[in-house]
């Protein structure tokens, strides 16, 4: 299996929420919400998943009327397969005993 | 206009042109925000833009060339030092510090970037021969005519706008190469 690099608790919170909403997708106040994670977190980390097409952006427009379109996130399936591989990655020192007895 | 809403069209107006529909996807996001969640959302959007516009090659590069220019003033004015009024040791020693440190933190933004790699070179050598300049004022100290130390200083500044020249040159050449690299 190809070993990634674990990547940092705030991307794996963000993988995790759109991993729970694949099909629905999220906004970026909603991952806010629900991951903690404060804008200037959040826009890097959509923009380096994004770039590594590892996430689709799309423009949507909210149901309740009279609201301007958002951005709305979801997960390309090599983004799954990312988030996926990123779950099962070894946590802190965890890593550091596997990766010493290799 | 209130302070979120120009944080966030500062955002808008530093957000590098190739991550502009980032800066729209926080707009609109911000139109839909609560009022109370807009300020520290506007200030994350700020942040964001302003390091997405730092880490851009351009800038780097322009830190990376005021880093050797500033390099180049203090050959200037370690160089013929003599002939500026100000002798305090101490003040000479904070600027010579103050532009070794800003010229080794562009240096190190340029070494980022492989296509000014040659810049990044001739800054390395600046730096070094920064290092160098207190020899010479060991000279003096040690009673060495002022006439050999002022040649020598000459000599640094002379070898310096030589490196320079040729660091110039040797980028110019390279840029459309990597221009062409970029495109491909």
């Amino acid at each position: 299996m190809k070993r990634i690099r674990r990547p940092s608790k705030q991307t794996i919170a963000l993988l995790n929420l759109l991993l729970s909403r694949l099909d629905a997708g999220a906004y970026g106040y909603d991952i806010m919400q629900h991951t903690g994670l404060k804008s200037g977190t959040l826009y890097p980390i959509l923009m380096r998943l994004k770039s590594a097409g590892h996430l689709e952006a799309r423009w949507q427009t909210p149901e309740t009327t009279g609201r301007p379109p958002r951005q709305i996130y979801t997960l390309t399936p090599s983004g799954m397969d990312y988030a996926l591989a990123a779950k099962q990655q070894p946590v802190g020192r965890a890593a550091k005993t596997q990766a010493a007895s290799i | 206009m209130n302070v979120s809403l120009a944080c966030l069209h500062l955002a808008n107006w530093l957000m590098p042109d190739p991550l502009t529909p980032w800066a729209e996807a926080m707009r609109a996001e911000f139109s839909a925000l609560p009022k109370s969640a807009q300020p520290s959302f506007a200030i994350g959007c700020l942040k964001t833009a302003l390091y997405a516009r730092a880490s851009q090659r351009q800038t780097l590069a322009l830190i990376g060339r005021g880093a050797l220019a500033v390099c180049l003033l203090m050959f200037f004015y370690l160089g013929f030092a003599d002939i500026f009024p100000t002798q305090d040791p101490q003040f000479t020693r904070v600027i010579r510090g103050l532009f070794f440190a800003y010229g080794t933190a562009g240096i190190l933004a340029l070494l980022s970037l492989r296509w000014l790699i040659y810049y990044a070179l001739a800054g390395v050598v600046l730096s070094l021969m920064t290092l160098l300049l207190p020899i010479f004022d060991l000279s003096r100290t040690l009673g060495l005519s002022s006439g050999i130390t002022q040649a020598l200083n000459v000599e640094v500044v002379i070898f310096a706008l030589g490196l320079l020249f040729v660091a110039s040159f040797l980028n110019l050449l390279q840029t459309p190469c990597d221009r062409a690299h970029h495109v491909a």
